[in-house]
């Protein structure tokens, strides 16, 4: 009988899978990981931010919290003002503005009370983990380059893994961690990415779409004539909606409540169900006599798509002027960013992303590890190269997660206030990437004895930043349960699981390690190969 | 000759026509498609989101593709004709 696939093509997918998986392996765990991370960027705000940690209360008044507001911080006339009303995730009020002439900013208040937030400096989850998932932190454009080829990567190595696979589903089932580590890794491999396939196809296709602008600039341009930013005007809205200032003083706004209200009531009534109200509301023209306030719902609640779903105001009558919503095809299009920012709140589903995530960790990890075993066992690669990747991986694996507990512990020890010269979130991520570098050098020197000894700071580093949160905020576990502050509670929570989990991995590492087995066997296999 | 059956520089040259290549040829497919699709009297944003999502499908499926043909050098030149064609037709169709 003829095979479907030949062995010619399976061979070639084989070659692919591995060497495109060395050359980005590494990449994409930390990639896979600070996108982990970012599932709970909100959660992580809240842990290295406590003045965030505010319990959520129902229904906030826009109009007597915030109105009030927009005189006293002196806003320039015709500059535009975004709120954002407090989210499940995110119980403060968000508001941005830009001063004419001057950067954007953005303020935080207190729900009930409108008072301005004196926020920790710090770039937390939202702003270190999660630009670090897309972008690396590399400036410019080649960050975004380096992971849209890793994710490209994830896409070909998904397939091409698929191809080599003779008994798929037999693989799915099999695992066997009592075998020898080359064994029990490919094993592992095989079952976690099975086991979270479709999400390791979904998000680094929509990973790429969300990005497609910078990736293919001038393709976007075309069907525009040339203009790159045609695409992203016209799915925005905001272009269709604006409303040029009449250069005249208006009066101010009368009420922000009343149109979240009303857009809130047109959306409960077309989608036949009670639904979030906006994500954002901004004020635009502000000062002008054609000012107007724009609702905006991008997120909405019990719903995977995302996207701008928008309703003008008249800033003086409250009368809707115009509303936007996506196209069909863009809506599908939303659909499969949606899956990809999970901003839904639909909270099994968040953590199963976060399990898929670890899964795909996992899935890196141990295809890493197997390829070393396999070169180990063989004795036919250079050892050099096996030490390399060893040390690379090491500290691209349990490196980054030691690296991202130090950012925690770090954001605990430097005080608040502090003013030496550099900004204080800049001497977090200073603290991050050091025990990075660290990572690195104590894994070309320790060999394999780096995993344990990482694994082994990984499980002291994770209990300590609970430790110092409790010491720094007298924000201890019971007492965050107690006040109805879960996302703090369970970050401690899962930083003490990580830890014991850690642990565990260094002296079940520390044993096989600590014995030189896999040296004496290359020494065998190199006397054998010489006879 | 298949890619297992390549010498190491073989197997490096595939993976850069199948990036490089496929790149190309992707960018070109998107332009093509999302200014062809503007004839059909569709929006520019559907037209191109259509394309887009097409030619995230195309790029990893000509990596494979370049992996594992056993005709490097024909499917090397069939790229670079693809992508110089769809590259110079696509202006034509959206100004069409």
């Amino acid at each position: 009988m003829k095979q479907v696939i030949s062995d010619g093509f399976r061979q070639s997918m084989n070659w692919l899978h591995t060497w495109l998986g060395l050359a980005l392996g590494m990449v994409l765990f930390a990639v896979f990981w600070t996108g982990t991370l970012t599932v709970f960027d909100k959660e992580i705000d809240q842990w290295m931010k406590p003045e965030l940690r505010i319990a959520p209360e129902q229904a906030v008044s826009l109009d007597d919290v915030m109105l009030p507001q927009l005189e006293d911080l002196s806003l320039a006339q015709n500059s535009d003002v975004w709120f954002s009303p407090p989210q499940h995730r995110l119980p403060a009020i968000r508001m941005f503005y830009a001063p004419e002439g001057e950067r954007p900013q953005e303020v935080l208040f207190h729900p009930q009370t409108g008072e301005q937030l004196e926020l920790t400096d710090s770039h937390a989850g939202s702003e270190f983990f999660f630009p670090f998932h897309y972008m690396l932190h590399i400036p410019g454009i080649f960050g975004y380059l380096i992971v849209g080829i890793a994710a490209l990567a994830m896409l070909v190595l998904t397939v091409s893994g698929i191809f080599i696979h003779r008994k798929i589903f037999q693989e799915f089932f099999t695992f066997r961690p009592e075998k020898k580590a080359r064994r029990a890794s490919l094993d592992l491999h095989n079952l976690t990415a099975l086991i979270a396939l479709p999400f390791h196809v979904i998000l680094p296709f929509t990973g790429l779409f969300i990005f497609a602008i910078i990736y293919f600039p001038s393709a976007m341009g075309v069907p525009y004539n040339g203009d790159e930013g045609g695409y992203d005007a016209e799915i925005s809205g905001y272009e269709a909606l604006a409303i040029e200032p009449a250069g005249e003083p208006g009066l101010p706004v009368v009420s922000v409540d009343r149109p979240l209200q009303q857009a809130a009531d047109i959306w409960h009534k077309e989608e036949g169900r009670t639904t979030s109200g906006a994500d954002w509301v901004g004020i635009f023209n502000y000062g002008d006599a054609n000012a107007y306030i724009l609702v905006e719902r991008y997120f909405p609640s019990g719903r995977v798509s995302i996207g701008p779903h928008q309703m003008t105001f008249d800033s003086q009558t409250g009368e809707m002027i115009d509303r936007f919503d996506p196209q069909p095809i863009h809506a599908a299009a939303n659909w499969l960013e949606g899956l990809h920012w999970i901003q839904f709140e639909h909270w099994p589903l968040r953590w199963l992303y976060f399990v898929a995530g670890l899964a795909g960790c996992v899935m890196i990890g141990s295809g890493l590890v197997f390829w070393m075993q396999a070169r180990i066992r063989k004795g036919q690669a250079d050892p050099m190269g096996v030490r390399f990747v060893r040390a690379l991986s090491v500290a691209a694996m349990p490196g980054i997660i030691f690296s991202s507990a130090i950012f925690l512990i770090a954001n605990r020890l430097i005080p608040k206030g502090i003013d030496i010269g550099p900004h204080r979130h800049d001497l977090e991520i200073w603290a991050f990437f050091a025990a990075w570098i660290i990572s690195l050098v104590h894994a070309t020197l320790r060999g394999r004895r780096a995993w344990a000894d990482q694994c082994l700071a990984i499980a002291l580093a994770a209990p300590l930043a609970v430790i110092l949160n409790w010491a720094t905020t007298g924000d201890h576990i019971p007492a965050m349960f107690g006040e109805g502050i879960w996302s703090v509670a369970t970050m401690d929570l899962l930083l003490i699981a990580g830890g014991v989990a850690a642990f565990a991995s260094a002296r079940r590492l520390h044993r096989t390690s600590g014995v030189p087995v896999k040296q004496s066997r290359i020494d065998a296999s190199s006397r054998v190969n010489a006879e | 000759m298949t890619l297992s059956q390549d010498n190491n520089l073989t197997r490096s040259l595939r993976l850069v026509v199948g990036l490089v290549g496929g790149y190309f040829v992707t960018s070109g497919f998107i332009a093509a498609l999302g200014s062809a699709l503007l004839l059909t009297g569709m929006a520019t944003s559907e037209a191109l989101t259509l394309a887009l999502l097409l030619g995230f499908c195309l790029f990893p499926a000509l990596v494979i593709w370049a992996a594992a043909t056993r005709r490097l050098v024909i499917f090397s030149a069939a790229m670079l004709v693809l992508a110089v064609v769809l590259d110079l037709s696509s202006p034509m169709l959206a100004g069409g």
